[in-house]
């Protein structure tokens, strides 16, 4: 029988390529392709790192395992090796045959020092002596400390230093300090990398000793490695262990800029295979080109940043609690502001009514707002319960310091749950209202972080419906150990549920079509992994049910035309913002289920994360959230078909069929709407009276 | 606001309520966390200090969150399973809690979970007329102990109690490592005992609907029935307990939405309520939903709700089995109405609770039961019937004190060498000589089987009593019965009776 599912490590290769496909097309703003040149850079980063290394891992704890594409580890690691070396050569070819010389005309042009003139090369040496120089910790390379003390993800210098006085050589290296901006502007125009000065000036740290060779090179090291949840007596001291560990874990690739004698000592010193070992003359580090992308002036050269519009339901001079008792409220991020998403906790920081809040925190913003305002409010007396999942990977070190204020405050804070991620986005504040509680929710598809929220698609819904409040309440007691996950009469939580409910959904519509019924099922996600909820799909096509999948990043499910599939389509998007919402519909015979939810299709979503999964009950929401999706499907400009290979097609347009751009058209929506609505407010005008 | 807390054999839950604007009520928080008390209890006789210590947590987390919603002054019941008072160490675990919580926990009495059985059955035939109408059993399976409620017409008919449990079971097999049929062969052998008794006591009832309650069936009733459905079949039963006997521990949590606590215990809960359905070779049964818990603590959070109701019920409990043992029923439900009076009448005397009053109530009904024995020493006849005889809503030390008052009606006064009287502590012993005499005076009032004596009052002077009467113009009849029943009276209270004709 022909395998059914794609390998999700290739179909994340896959999706990685579609950002790289928006680098690579002419007709974007220059910048913007560098930026997505710099994602693809950093998203290949991070697959080093948890994927390779886990791979790694798995190779050595569960030998002869199988992936569902048929694969065993060392067929998926040399399937990756061969695509990853294909996607760096694009990557690199991009870089230099198309962007840099475009750079170049476009006044930024990339320099080497001796294209600097006198001036500014004596200014670089003034920064590197002041600035540079003293953050600059030269290791001295052993056999017996080369895997251990290079830092991960730094670009480093090796060098050959040579003793005239003992006549010996020694391979050092020097990562450069990430406090520094990787690219140097010069104010006439143009950069210089800090590789290029540093390895130009770092001779002046050796007096009385001669660089004979000198090379660029990247170390990246696994940073898939569990914390110890069962022994740890102190868990936030264990996730510290495991940050430390990560510093030091085995390498995962080498990336250099040049094959000579010192990296061939370098491959050998670190004891690190052929296959990992990957040579560009591409930058490497791409992801550090965001610094181009983002620099000062040159808007001219990217599209102007989305700045979310206000909801037409708000009312700034109403408090956001009235307004929400009132009616449900659903905004879709970034095209509507986070704003009220922070004023709702800021409010319920100040409110005297409010006695508690309760609040997940999974990736926060620097210096977040809404994690200050729950400082305020535990401060002030209030209930306040944070759980701050320290277990999200990358955020750990964050996360414990925001943890550790929050505690500080008075405010009840638990490190997430045993064994699971808890990766819900919910916040509840109770009110005291004529003697009752009152109970207010926000539930969410992203991360409470106004950065992120700028550029991350999601959706924020706040109600004050009872049922949804106490679920809410039932939520916080389950994580913080007081009762079950269970119990819910709305929400529908992971890992008790959700995946149940899917599979049932999936199901009715299954039934549905083979009643000849119309069946349809629409679902917006980052990826599609499991297995079970891929064979429901598979049974629900087989049956005739129209099933339409909106995937971002991984889809293990293999489109094509075997009856299981004949009525799948899978679309993925990849634009300005990132596709980040996770929406499911089901047709139910024209009830229209909606749900919006934190959880993707996949396994770790499903059985081992503490998600939620929220139906949408009003009507117009169901509208809003239906419209979405299927401008997804619409979409004819940024929307590639995911084929039966894993491979992505652009979608082409229909002829006669109309230029279409999913997220242009919510922007124009939302933009369209906010500004009836300002028009509404500026013409009735309500007076100040004075108070009788 | 209020707030109710259960310690049961599996959880320990707490359920939090508030009065709506319409003077509805609505549950603001529902808690519940797995704790295996049933296990302890069943398989080593007493609770484990890990399970205490558990215990403890929970009740602590269940504090939290009453003071996170600023509630730590609300009323809180809070009781436990009634299967802790089988465990050795019940009053360690009992005041461990209390000292941490705060709160002091009581074993729900038999009466108690009688009445949330009932309470819950209530509901489901108003809400189910076609239920009201035909004769539907009520079986309760709890970790311990099985009750079935028998309801003609709306109305308890047969009410019996019997030592077969959930956990009971489960722990005694001690081989949960079987599966399939021969754990449940492993069963229906421990069980076939009192199944063959249950059967017994209910040869002469013709049963057309059960309805099965308890924590395990609950929680399985999503695969017992459609949602929001309560019909079952007894062939949907039978191939649920197959494939749940059949599963692996896990298999059962993962597939059947049980937890680790109930994993076990569901096997005894299906096979019982199967047992049960062929006992009365039923093929239609029903489940009600799945919120056994919550339903339980909503009533419990209201000790006197449906109180008439109940007592209607009880009251009715105890006519009926007045009347399988040919009572003259006029004479029984006098002597109550006039022990009644007595009762309130002498309340300065006595000082006995409202409780006490029912207790003297159902003894009156039942007091001369021992005449279908025989009428010689008949006192002592009604005692053993009324001991073994199941009456709905009286736990098991309510109904020794009522078959103790049936003892004492007539004849000699207790005394602490008589069989069960000894056995009691000096305050329940004070209870039934106080009820014993009163019952006593009533009966010698109606000595007459004629129920000539209506209405009276006791008028109390320094060292007399007199009972006034009311329409009577010649007491002599009473008068004459009186002294061999005013002793006890008089002994207890240090007054002389007399008799005044009004």
């Amino acid at each position: 029988m022909p395998i059914a599912y794609i390998n999700r490590e290739l179909s994340w290769l896959e999706f990685n390529q579609r950002v790289l496909n928006q680098a690579q097309r002419p007709d974007l703003p220059l910048l913007d392709r560098v930026k997505f040149l710099a994602i693809s850079g950093s998203n290949l980063d991070e697959f080093f790192q948890v994927r390779i290394g886990g791979l790694l891992s798995l190779c050595e704890s569960v030998p002869g395992f199988t992936d569902p594409s048929g694969r065993d580890v060392s067929e998926q690691l040399s399937a990756i090796e061969k695509r990853t070396r294909r996607f760096a050569k694009d990557q690199e070819k991009l870089y230099l045959k198309e962007l840099l010389p475009s750079l170049h005309q476009s006044g930024l042009p990339h320099l080497s020092i001796p294209e600097l003139s006198p001036d500014q090369f004596k200014r670089l040496v003034h920064t590197f002596q002041h600035e540079i120089s003293p953050l600059l910790s030269p290791l001295l390379l052993t056999p017996e400390n080369a895997r251990e003390i290079i830092p991960s993800l730094s670009v480093c210098i090796a060098l050959r230093v040579y003793d005239p006085e003992t006549k010996e050589s020694r391979v050092i290296v020097l990562p450069l300090p990430s406090s520094v901006p990787r690219m140097l502007v010069l104010n006439e125009g143009g950069f210089i990398f800090l590789e290029d000065l540093t390895a130009h000036l770092c001779g002046n740290l050796f007096p009385g000793e001669e660089v004979t060779e000198l090379t660029t090179f990247r170390l990246t090291r696994n940073t898939d490695i569990p914390a110890n949840e069962d022994e740890a007596h102190d868990f936030a001291e264990e996730i510290r262990n495991v940050i430390t560990e990560r510093g030091q874990s085995f390498p995962v690739r080498l990336q250099l800029s040049e094959d000579n004698k010192l990296t061939q000592d370098l491959i050998s010193l670190l004891k690190i295979d052929i296959p990992k070992v990957f040579l560009t003359k591409a930058p490497l580090a791409l992801a550090d080109l965001f610094e181009l992308a983002l620099i000062d002036g040159f808007s001219h050269l990217r599209t102007a940043p989305l700045s979310g519009v206000d909801s037409p339901k708000i009312d700034p001079s109403r408090s956001l609690f009235d307004l929400i008792s009132e009616q449900d409220l659903t905004l879709i991020h970034p095209y509507q502001s986070y704003r009220p998403v922070v004023r709702f906790m800021e409010e319920a920081a100040t409110d005297p009514n409010v006695i508690a809040i309760k609040q997940t925190l999974y990736r926060t913003a620097k210096d977040s707002q809404i994690v200050d305002a729950l400082i305020r409010a535990a401060k002030a007396g209030k209930q306040v319960t944070a759980l701050v999942e320290l277990k999200a990977r990358f955020d750990e070190a964050p996360n414990l310091e925001r943890a550790e204020e929050l505690r500080r405050a008075g405010a009840q804070v638990i490190y997430g749950v045993k064994g699971l991620k808890t990766h819900a986005k919910i916040s509840l504040v109770i009110r005291r209202e004529d003697g009752h509680l009152r109970r207010y929710v926000h539930l969410a598809t992203g991360n409470y972080n106004e950065l992120t929220a700028r550029f991350y698609t999601d959706i924020s819904y706040f109600t004050a419906r009872p049922d949804f409040g106490s679920d809410a309440s039932i939520f916080f007691n389950a994580v913080t150990g007081r009762t079950k996950l269970e119990h819910f009469k709305v929400l529908v939580p992971a890992p008790t549920q959700i995946k149940r409910t899917l599979i049932a959904l999936i199901e009715e519509e299954t039934a549905r079509a083979l009643e000849g019924e119309t069946a349809h099922i629409m679902a917006k996600m980052n990826s599609l992994e499991d297995i079970d909820m891929i064979e429901a799909l598979y049974r629900a096509s087989k049956a005739g049910v129209k099933i339409q999948l909106n995937i971002r990043g991984i889809c293990c499910l293999k489109t094509g035309e075997r009856k299981e599939a004949k009525n799948i389509e899978v679309v993925s998007i990849v634009d300005q913002q990132l596709e980040h919402m996770r929406i499911f519909y089901f047709h139910q015979g024209g009830d229209n289920e909606v749900f919006i939810s934190s959880a993707d299709w996949m396994s770790r979503n499903l059985e081992k994360r503490v998600e939620l999964m929220t139906p949408i009950p009003g009507a117009k929401d169901k509208k809003l959230l239906i419209d979405i999706l299927n401008a997804c499907f619409k979409d004819n400009q940024n929307a590639c078909l995911i084929q039966a290979d894993g491979t992505s097609k652009p979608k082409e347009r229909k002829k006669g069929e109309r230029k279409f751009r999913m997220q242009e058209h919510l922007a124009d929506l939302f933009a369209r709407q906010a500004a009836a609505a300002e028009q509404a407010r500026s013409s009735s005008l309500e007076p100040h009276l004075p108070k009788e | 606001m209020r707030a109710a807390v259960h310690i049961g054999a599996s959880h320990a839950s707490m359920i939090i309520l508030s009065i709506t604007n319409d003077g509805g009520e609505e549950m603001i928080d529902f808690l519940e966390k797995n704790i295996s008390l049933g296990r302890d209890i069943f398989s080593h006789g007493h609770v484990l200090t890990t399970t205490i210590e558990q215990a403890v947590k929970v009740i602590s987390g269940f504090q939290e969150a009453l003071t996170e919603l600023g509630l730590n002054d609300i009323p809180v019941r809070a009781v436990t399973t009634n299967t802790l008072t089988e465990a050795s160490n019940a009053e360690v675990f009992l005041n461990r809690l209390q000292i941490a919580a705060g709160w002091r926990f009581e074993p729900l009495d038999d009466g108690e979970m009688t009445r949330l059985v009932f309470l819950k059955t209530r509901r489901r035939l108003r809400d189910t007329p076609s239920m009201r109408k035909r004769n539907t059993i009520v079986a309760h399976v709890g970790p311990g102990n099985t009750r079935l409620l028998l309801f003609k017409n709306g109305q308890i008919v047969r009410y019996h109690s019997y030592r077969l449990g959930t956990h009971r079971t489960w722990e005694q097999l001690n081989s949960p490592d079987l599966l399939g049929e021969q754990i449940i062969r492993l069963i229906r052998e421990q069980i076939s005992g009192m199944i063959a008794q249950l059967s017994y006591d209910f040869r002469d009832e013709d049963v057309e609907d059960l309805v099965m309650i308890g924590t395990e069936i609950q929680m399985l009733s999503p695969f017992l029935s459609k949602p929001d459905k309560t019909k079952s079949r007894y062939k949907i039963l039978e191939q649920l307990l197959q494939n749940i006997a059949a599963a692996t521990e896990a298999q059962r949590v993962k597939q059947f939405a049980l937890d680790y606590q109930t994993s076990g215990s569901a096997l005894p809960a299906l096979v019982i309520n199967a047992a049960i359905a062929e006992s009365f070779e039923l093929t239609s049964l029903r489940v009600p939903g799945s919120d056994y818990e919550k339903g339980l603590l909503t009533d419990l959070a209201h000790p006197t709700i449906l109180k008439e109701e109940l007592l209607k019920q009880l009251l009715h409990s105890a006519e009926v089995i007045a009347r399988r043992y040919r009572v003259d029923m006029k004479h029984a439900r006098h002597v109550a109405h006039l022990s009644r009076q007595l009762f309130e009448e002498t309340q300065s005397l006595h000082k006995l609770t409202e409780h006490d009053a029912l207790l003297l109530n159902v003894a009156a009904i039942l007091h001369e039961v021992g005449n279908h024995i025989s009428p010689k020493a008949h006192e002592l006849h009604s005692l053993y019937i009324v001991r073994h005889s199941e009456i709905f809503g009286l736990s098991e030390a309510d109904r020794l004190i009522v078959a103790l008052i049936t003892r004492y009606h007539r004849k000699s006064q207790p005394e602490t060498s008589h069989r069960f009287y000894q056995d009691l502590d000096s305050e329940d012993r004070i209870r039934v000589a106080k009820l014993s005499a009163l019952i006593r005076v009533a009966d010698a009032l109606e000595r007459t089987h004629s129920q000539r004596v209506t209405n009276l009052t006791v008028e109390i002077t320094d060292s007399k009593a007199h009972l006034v009467l009311e329409g009577i113009l010649d007491a002599t009849a009473e008068r004459l019965a009186l002294p061999s029943k005013a002793d006890l009276f008089e002994n207890l209270f240090g007054l002389s009776l007399h008799i005044k004709e009004s």
